[in-house]
């Protein structure tokens, strides 16, 4: 009996730590490991790194874009291929990490720079991202950005 | 012999336990989660959606405006105030929805669509988009953040 039962244990031990969805520990270490994250993406799209934002953005990443479409990682990724307007530059201002059952809430303030053929846009943009830890790394797996000053579009120099 | 199959069926069931809902399961509890939440909106009472959000005073959500709201009383007195605005109101979900669960945090984004009639006679017409982190606790699915915002002219 002594044997199933510590077999039983052992098996619930392992797949717990397998599949149960833990609280995180609220730390500095752990958010400063969620914003990494949240940057690691924001460097990715000014890159154009495909590569990276495969890593960095869940399979089943869902995003509301400000002009109202939605789209998923494929979309985002595919969208360097066709388009020539891109981010020339991401600065992230106030954060603030919340967790939430296994995953995170990183809300920043983003400033941003954008070329596109009407010209250039800075943008300042009160965001919400959405994170979850997979493989041992936490991954953005949504995101939706929100103007706080409509852009001003200047001409390209 | 029997020790073994013992042993796998406490396996067995400690997976199952743990296993997490399919996909479209979870699109479908939460594409209801939301409509009914939605709904909650059309009764224009703030109070009629407490059961929604975690009480957390340091919880922040996004309103349209855009502001940003630290707790829900200071949001619960917003909405007060925004409803309290409209004879009728009515938003309804898009069905480019997508709800995605891990363990106890979902997150459901879609664009919306908002019909109301203001008290001063004003049509509120609006499309919009709309990102809703939900908890599990205890059993109860709770708001935790969420963002509304309108599509960039």
């Amino acid at each position: 009996m002594k044997k199933i039962l510590c077999s039983a244990l052992v098996c619930f031990v392992a797949f717990s730590a397998t599949f149960a969805q833990t609280k995180n520990s609220a730390n500095s270490k752990t958010e400063q490991e969620v914003l990494v994250a949240v940057d690691s993406v924001l460097q990715a799209l000014v890159k154009r790194d495909a590569a990276v934002l495969e890593q960095a953005l869940t399979a089943d990443f869902y995003t509301v874009y400000d002009n109202g479409q939605v789209g998923d990682r494929k979309l985002l990724i595919d969208s360097f291929q066709v388009t020539t307007s891109g981010w020339d530059a991401f600065e992230r201002l106030k954060s603030t990490v919340k967790f939430a059952g296994n995953g995170a809430v990183a809300l920043c303030e983003t400033k941003a720079k954008r070329h596109s053929p009407a010209g250039i846009h800075d943008l300042h943009w009160q965001t919400t991202v959405a994170l979850v830890k997979e493989g041992g790394q936490w991954r953005v797996a949504a995101a939706h950005f929100t103007l706080i000053k409509p852009p001003a579009p200047r001409a390209a120099q | 012999m029997k020790q073994l199959l013992f042993v796998s069926l406490i396996c067995l069931l400690t997976v199952s336990a743990f296993a997490q809902p399919s996909a479209k399961g979870v699109q479908q509890e939460f594409s209801t989660r939301t409509e009914q939440y939605y709904a909650a909106f059309g009764k224009l009472d703030p109070v009629a959606m407490r059961e929604y959000f975690a009480p957390d005073p340091d919880l922040d959500f996004f309103d349209i405006a855009p502001m940003k709201f630290a707790g829900w009383a200071a949001y619960e007195k917003a909405l007060q105030r925004i409803l309290g605005k409209y004879e009728t109101l009515t938003i309804k979900p898009n069905e480019d929805l997508k709800a995605t669960r891990r363990g106890d945090i979902a997150w459901v984004t879609t664009t919306f669509h908002l019909d109301g009639k203001r008290k001063d006679n004003k049509p509120s017409v609006m499309d919009g988009r709309h990102t809703a982190i939900w908890e599990n606790r205890a059993g109860k699915w709770l708001i935790v953040h969420e963002h509304w915002s309108l599509p960039t002219p």
